[in-house]
């Protein structure tokens, strides 16, 4: 396996606040317990077509 | 005896029968399907209109009774539904909240979320039952849904009526008023076919966007191993896995094409028996699959863990669509027909006042159909978009109402200059050769001859030069 990858962080459901997972970590907020993150918008830059 | 009797067997056949909707009853020998569906959430009449559904009796006979013939037996549990949206009508007031109860409206709130954290408070000391759910409802856009169709512009309809009230379509549109005109262009309109302005759509008429779900599952296996999700290998060539972040799941805002991989996944190779510490992974990346030159936008990713505690990671991809050829485009009367053709405005026929429609619809569609309502819908709409005034498109005008009779929607067309019929002069770049010269003068249409091959065509205007009795191009230049 690669060497340890760097931790992404996401944002929570509920609570909104920012948590950095380790991969086989537990899906979980550290501040609130919520069970639903989401992952933060890509900070690449891209370009759409406003066709 | 409970080893001996399966405990879950009657949970599992309801579970069952509700996911698919099949009832069987060996026993009795009875089959039927569609005893429970999935509520469709596509839109919000359609929410309405599939908790309405009903299916009728004989189902075998469908084709003798006639599909579309009214069926008696359906109309009495319809009105039962109708009472229950007069009494809601009123409860629609903007920074209300319903407060629903069974799918019977208790009353309403004005804080949603306090009023819901309140009742779970009221849960938890027990005075309500543990199995009561509390919710507040969210969003469509908020929800995963598998598939979500969302028009980009929604417009208010310029002609109501009283149901589009009763049921909020003037609040929550569902369509786009569009310039239509009814006439016959092309050859491509046949058949109930559109022709459509190409310029209207990149204006943005008829845009959607799709939203779908993808669902990726980290499996978990029976003898303790899982699958792994990596962090990409960024300069191996051709593995499409540009949009990947660090933790091997791609993020939201980037580009998504045919092949491309979501999720950077591995499997183990042995699933089955326990065997040494190392384990041998083999790769399985998730890829996105799609028409291939489309591009689509990741909306959302979010992570979560399933009923069987596995990591799903799911995917909400956006993908916005402009009409093309063969989408099928429908009114309110259910004149539906499909996009025939897409043509340059430039090409497209306009009014003496330089207005250009949306759409063309072929006329052929209303004699057999006989939709009174889309006529009036067309003088009404026209009318409205002259006055500036929401018209109101029943078709019986009472002198109590506010309803407009077509003789008032007619008066208000001739006072901004228009036919009292909202028939109007339409200019088109057709060609009129030498078969349409012989059907005029067949006809004996002579003045519109003279008109088209004379006045059309031969007279110009120069300036002249009256003094040498020359014209002014034909002067030598100083």
């Amino acid at each position: 396996m690669d060497p340890q990858p760097e931790p992404v962080s996401y944002i929570c459901g509920d609570c909104g606040a920012e948590n950095t997972l380790r991969p086989g970590d537990v899906i979980q907020c550290r501040e609130c317990g919520y069970r639903i993150l989401y992952k933060k918008r890509t900070r690449r830059i891209v370009q759409y077509e406003a066709r | 005896m409970a080893l001996y009797i399966k405990q879950d067997h009657i949970t599992n056949g309801l579970e069952k029968s509700i996911a698919t909707g099949n009832w069987d009853v060996k026993r009795f020998k009875m089959h039927r399907k569609g005893v429970s569906q999935v509520l469709s959430r596509l839109s919000f009449i359609g929410a309405l209109g599939s908790m309405t559904r009903i299916s009728p009796q004989f189902e075998k006979t469908r084709k003798v009774s006639g599909p579309r013939a009214l069926q008696p037996s359906q109309c009495h549990s319809l009105g039962v539904e109708d009472l229950a949206l007069l009494s809601a009508e009123e409860l629609h007031a903007p920074g209300s909240f319903l407060v629903i109860f069974n799918g019977l409206i208790l009353g309403k709130h004005r804080q949603p979320q306090r009023f819901a954290s309140a009742m779970r408070k009221l849960r938890r000391s027990g005075k309500i039952g543990e199995f009561v759910s509390i919710f507040v409802n969210e969003k469509q856009l908020s929800r995963a849904d598998t598939l979500l169709y969302l028009l980009v512009y929604p417009q208010r309809p310029l002609l109501t009526t009283k149901s589009i009230e009763l049921v909020g379509y003037d609040k929550l549109g569902a369509g786009q008023n569009a310039t239509v005109a009814v006439m016959s262009y092309s050859g491509y309109d046949i058949e109930d076919a559109i022709v459509m302005n190409k310029s209207s759509l990149d204006r943005g008429f008829g845009r959607c966007v799709a939203m779908k779900k993808y669902t990726v599952i980290k499996e978990t296996y029976t003898n303790g191993t899982s699958d792994a999700i990596l962090r990409p290998n960024k300069e191996k060539v051709g593995s499409n896995m540009q949009i990947l972040d660090d933790d091997g799941i791609a993020a939201p805002g980037e580009i998504v094409r045919n092949h491309d991989v979501l999720v950077n996944k591995f499997t183990p190779r042995n699933t089955r028996d326990r065997g040494s510490r190392d384990i041998d992974y083999k790769e399985a990346p998730s890829k996105y699959k799609g028409p291939e030159g489309e591009t689509t936008v990741i909306d959302r990713v979010i992570l979560s863990s399933d009923t069987n505690d596995k990591l799903s990671i799911k995917f909400i991809v956006r993908h916005t669509r402009r009409p093309e050829v063969g989408d099928k485009f429908s009114s309110r009367h259910g004149q539906k027909g499909v996009c025939g053709t897409i043509v340059q405005q430039e090409d497209f026929p306009f009014s003496e006042r330089g207005i250009c429609p949306d759409l063309i619809m072929n006329p052929h569609g209303f004699p057999s159909r006989m939709t009174v309502g889309k006529m009036i819908e067309l003088l009404g709409g026209k009318a409205g978009v002259s006055c500036g005034r929401f018209h109101y498109g029943s078709a019986f005008g009472e002198p109590s109402g506010h309803a407009d009779k077509v003789e008032d929607i007619s008066y208000t067309l001739v006072k901004h200059g228009f036919s009292y019929s909202g028939k109007d002069f339409i200019y088109s770049g057709l060609r009129l050769g030498e078969m349409e010269r012989d059907c005029l003068i067949a006809y004996g249409a002579s003045m519109m001859i003279f008109e088209r091959l004379m006045l059309s065509s031969d007279p110009y205007q120069v300036q002249a030069f009256l003094s040498w009795n020359k014209n002014a191009y034909d002067m030598p230049k100083k």
